[in-house]
């Protein structure tokens, strides 16, 4: 049986690109600005294709919020091979704030009648990292968050997600469908797309949807329904950085590798020397006194 | 005391409203901070938190609240006061133990219906933003994430300070509703507030919900797919590994150790290790908990990418190698005769350790010698 799998991508200022801010403005003005497709929802992009290859006869749609000139995540997602896209922008959806752009994603989702939501972990430029946890709950769906992979279950009604934890502890979850995940940045290599799709990509034509077609309601999104206010935007000072102070005693050399180095600090543990054997029960006293062996 | 103005959303309408009433109804205000446990101890990110809840709360002429959602409470409760918090809310629930969203959501939902407070803070981790997020959605409320820095304007709401544009401008951001929701980036600033003695009220564990989703299985990678940025405990070997022999010895090590093996260049070069299992210059940069270098020299070019390492032991036999500079543990020897001895003796410790398992019963074991 097919599903109908959603994935929410966003188009970001390229994060090599220089921002300039007026004094005194509050927002950015991105028109000028080149945009490329969110990292992390490249990865959500290959995640929601891969879950689609592993069942037939499923389709995967690709929402986005955002005006005409940042609709090139959606190309990159048409070049990709989504069954389909859907841009959402109206002027009444100026100014929101994240939980209005979750909104605004929600009723789109809902209209699509998607089963699986798949989601990047956080996009680079908003950065707040929240999108998933606010379409999970505004649409009432289990959420599998930060997943390095997916995929069905082996009975087709749940999730497997695979998230990565420090120390190489992978946690293996199971959440019943529908569902949302979101996907780890770097979780994936995205597929490379062919030539003749991306040529299609250039000039297919992308449907918007608006306030009146997704049944908002204009005091829950945009700029009327935004909580959050920009009051103030500014380039933040520059993180504090240790300088190395290279001892002048040192050859020129190694007064370089220092620097580069950023100082490299000397520990004083003593030479051990003797027996092999002595040498390993040393050892295996420190780490047993470190707690390093576990069971 | 602030006046406040009523907000000029329809939608957080409510919220003020149920405020208002609470105020009419003589509660105090509140500032409330949502705290993490870590191994039954509050996340330094917490306490951090709690200090600057607590500055904001003495701005608003409100009280400071820690909630605590977990598996065993009673003995943070004093930490809390220390770091200013003048109400405690816990929930003591064995189901909270393992705080996933879908358990704490309801708990924290209903007890913000009753006591109301006016600004809520979560400490930034994972499962706090999703908590945080699945909140704000339910009450519509605004939601400020990774806020850097936190304040009050002039009409009593929240301001904070937030990164946008991948780091490279930052945000003044007023969050306008009821309750207004952060979630903070801790800075680890050691810095206390004044200790208070907090009122403990215990919040209801009757609605706590089933967790939707389920762990099926937790496994931990073999040490050669381990990421090596992510592991606690590297071995690594050099030129003086002697070839795949060597590195066959090394993986047992970091196995037994539940780590990652990692390389100097000299021995990807050599082909025994894949290329992206080197530390160094020209590979990862590394700050494990415990880094065992083995046969490796320590050139500079090494050494920049595991020098931040929290402790070194490196295995050598050569007296004059850097490497020792910078070791913990210095140990003159060769690595084909330490390391198989080493395993034999962490063998026979594993063995033991069992005997004394199976002879004592687990729980008397681990008092002894846990």
């Amino acid at each position: 049986m097919g599903l109908t799998i959603a994935v929410c991508v966003t188009g970001i200022v390229d994060p090599q690109a220089l921002v300039e801010i007026e004094r005194g403005a509050l927002v950015v003005d991105e028109v000028a600005l080149p945009h490329v497709l969110n990292p992390a929802d490249a990865n959500a992009l290959e995640a929601a294709l891969a879950l689609r290859d592993s069942r037939p006869g499923s389709r995967v749609v690709a929402v986005s919020v955002g005006p005409s000139f940042q609709e090139g995540g959606l190309r990159e997602a048409i070049a990709q091979g989504v069954d389909d896209v859907v841009r959402l922008w109206d002027d009444a959806f100026v100014g929101s704030d994240c939980l209005g752009t979750a909104r605004i994603l929600a009723a789109a989702v809902a209209k699509a009648e998607a089963q699986v939501v798949v989601c990047g972990e956080l996009s680079l430029d908003g950065a707040s990292g929240l999108l998933g946890g606010l379409l999970a709950e505004l649409l009432g769906l289990p959420m599998a968050d930060t997943s390095a992979t997916a995929k069905f279950t082996s009975d087709g009604d749940g999730l497997l997600t695979e998230r990565h934890a420090v120390g190489g502890y992978r946690t293996i979850e199971r959440t019943p469908l529908p569902a949302l995940i979101t996907v780890a940045t770097g979780a994936n290599v995205p597929r490379y797309p062919t030539l003749r799709s991306r040529l299609h990509s250039r000039s297919a034509s992308i449907s918007c949807l608006g306030i009146v077609q997704l049944g908002l309601d204009s005091a829950d999104v945009g700029e009327a329904g935004a909580a959050l206010q920009a009051t103030a935007l500014r380039r933040p000072p520059p993180d504090p950085r240790g300088l190395v102070d290279p001892s002048s005693d040192l050859p020129p050399e190694e007064r370089w590798m220092m620097a580069i180095s950023g100082g490299v600090q000397e520990r004083e543990g003593a030479l051990l020397e003797g027996s092999p054997d002595a040498l390993a029960e040393r050892l295996v006293r420190y780490l047993e006194q470190g707690l390093y062996i576990r069971q | 005391m602030f006046s406040f103005r009523m907000p000029q959303l329809t939608h957080t309408l409510a919220g003020w409203c149920a405020y208002n009433r609470a105020m009419n109804a003589e509660k105090k205000p509140e500032v409330w901070v949502v705290v993490g446990l870590k191994d039954g101890e509050v996340q330094e990110a917490s306490l951090e938190l709690l200090v600057e809840g607590r500055g904001l709360s003495d701005r608003l002429g409100a009280r400071l609240a820690a909630v605590v959602l977990g598996g065993e409470i009673g003995p943070v409760v004093p930490v809390l006061g220390r770091q200013g918090a003048q109400v405690a809310y816990i929930c003591d629930h064995p189901a909270l133990s393992d705080p996933h969203p879908d358990v704490c959501l309801p708990v924290l939902e209903s007890a913000l219906r009753e006591w109301v407070p006016r600004i809520v803070l979560f400490p930034s981790d994972r499962r706090m933003r999703i908590l945080a997020a699945r909140l704000a959605a339910r009450l519509g409320a605004g939601l400020a994430s990774e806020c850097t820095k936190l304040d009050i304007d002039g009409d009593g709401y929240l301001l904070v300070n937030r990164p946008v544009y991948a780091g490279r401008l930052s945000a003044r951001v007023a969050c306008r509703s009821f309750p207004q929701i952060a979630t903070f980036q801790a800075g680890y600033g050691k810095r206390s507030a004044a200790p208070c003695e907090p009122e403990v009220h215990r919040l209801s564990a009757s609605t706590i919900a089933a967790c939707r989703s389920t762990v099926e299985a937790e496994v931990r990678d073999p040490p050669c797919e381990m990421d090596l940025m992510s592991a606690d405990v590297i071995v690594a070997g050099g030129r003086g590994a002697g070839g795949p022999d060597g590195f066959a010895l090394l993986e047992r090590l970091a196995q037994r150790l539940g780590g990652a093996l990692a390389a100097s260049r000299a021995a990807v070069d050599a082909g025994w290790v894949p290329a992206h299992r080197q530390v160094g210059l020209s590979g990862k940069t590394v700050a494990p908990r415990l880094y065992i270098a083995c046969g490796i020299s320590g050139a500079t070019h090494h050494v920049v990418g595991m020098k931040d390492a929290k402790s070194v032991i490196a295995i050598n036999n050569d007296r004059s190698a850097p490497i020792f500079k910078i070791a913990d543990v210095a140990i003159l020897g060769d690595v084909h005769e330490v390391i198989p001895q080493v395993l034999e003796k962490l063998e026979d410790a594993g063995n033991r350790e069992e005997a004394m398992q199976r002879a004592f019963g687990n729980a008397q074991g681990d008092e002894k010698w846990g």
